[in-house]
């Protein structure tokens, strides 16, 4: 290998590497706050016992979650993404059985574990340590 | 997916051996083959948190191999340096001692290299990839030619011409030699069909090594 095509190999290693990083944590970010938004409609409605909205709005939140959850797998833990996904089954199960507080409290875990996804894939401290 | 890359990353890092490695190369190495397991093994971990290892550490492969190309005292700090265990026919007991280096294996590996006698080493010098490299004295060397005064014909590139029935054309070309001239070489040989040969070399000499196919067979 030539001196200069070994340089160009490592800038062209961390240029893929760090745009690829760059883009993907702003995919999870942006994606993360829309599932978040979708949880929180979702939760108001819980919380006002509107019990169509709420299912009209965990409709459109399960629509959005298939597309996510492809794209989440290729980077991030897939044993998190169950977790999510066996929260918003419970979820649905309690918006149909219409269970006010347990499914206040699923919307609260479910969008805590969302938070926790693209925060554990950031280039921290915390996360490096 | 994991194991064409791997193949791709081991080609990119060079054509050493395992032995023959660098402390930091034997290091990268036995990283990358771990980070290669993990998304194997556990598919509950992305592929990609695997590739973007692998790669990382064959950025860092070469950026040290670079900066061990262009500077000695780097080249010292990462690889060592080499480390002399005989000097003209005594043992160094301080430099053996420092290496951690048991007599025993000291001896069984100059044994290995033919030279049972300490006292006929000139120098017995620990590389940093751990292989012994060993400089005889000059009365216990076999005479060269040189020695003894032959006037000898250098050795030309030995160029593989005919595999299986197929000549390589590149090859060919690159010992100088026309296809009729590979056609009459083999007429002369009693060899009809180039197709009939298993072998064929151009050798050091400059000479065509003729191997027909099942002439070797029982």
């Amino acid at each position: 290998m030539h001196k200069w095509s070994g340089w160009l190999l490592i800038l062209v290693i961390m240029a893929v590497i760090t745009t690829g990083g760059i883009l993907s944590q702003r995919y999870l970010d942006r994606s993360a706050d829309e599932l978040i938004s979708q949880l929180e409609r979702v939760q108001q409605a819980v919380e006002q016992k509107d019990w169509m909205t709420s299912e009209a709005g965990f409709a459109l939140l399960d629509q959005h979650w298939s597309r996510v959850h492809n794209n989440w797998a290729l980077f991030t833990d897939h044993l998190e993404l169950d977790n999510l996904e066996l929260s918003l089954i419970r979820l649905q199960k309690l918006i149909e059985t219409r269970d006010e507080v347990n499914a206040r409290v699923e919307t609260g875990e479910a969008m805590d574990m969302i938070r926790h996804i693209p925060e554990r894939e950031r280039l921290t401290w915390r996360n490096i340590f | 997916m994991l194991y064409v890359l791997l193949v791709i990353v081991m080609r990119l890092m060079g054509k050493r051996q395992i032995g023959q490695l660098q402390p930091f190369e034997l290091v990268i190495t036995i990283i990358i083959a771990e980070l290669s397991v993990v998304p194997m093994s556990n598919t509950g971990i992305p592929l990609t948190n695997g590739i973007i290892g692998i790669l990382v550490l064959l950025a860092a492969e070469i950026f040290i191999s670079l900066l061990v190309l262009n500077s000695e005292r780097v080249r010292a700090l990462i690889c060592g340096t080499p480390t002399i265990l005989i000097n003209n026919g005594r043992l160094i007991a301080e430099a053996m001692q420092r290496l951690r280096v048991n007599l025993h294996d000291l001896l069984e590996q100059l044994r290995g290299k033919e030279y049972p006698n300490v006292s006929d080493i000139a120098y017995a010098i620990l590389e940093n990839n751990g292989t012994l490299s060993v400089i005889p004295k000059a009365d216990v060397v076999p005479p060269s030619a040189r020695d003894l005064g032959r006037a000898v014909i250098q050795p030309l590139f030995p160029v593989t011409l005919i595999v299986d029935g197929n000549v390589n054309l590149y090859n060919l070309k690159l010992a100088g030699i026309a296809m009729d001239a590979l056609i009459a070489q083999a007429k002369l040989r009693q060899i009809p069909d180039l197709r009939d040969v298993f072998f064929a070399q151009m050798t050091t000499q400059g000479q065509i090594d003729w191997h027909l196919r099942g002439e070797g067979d029982g």
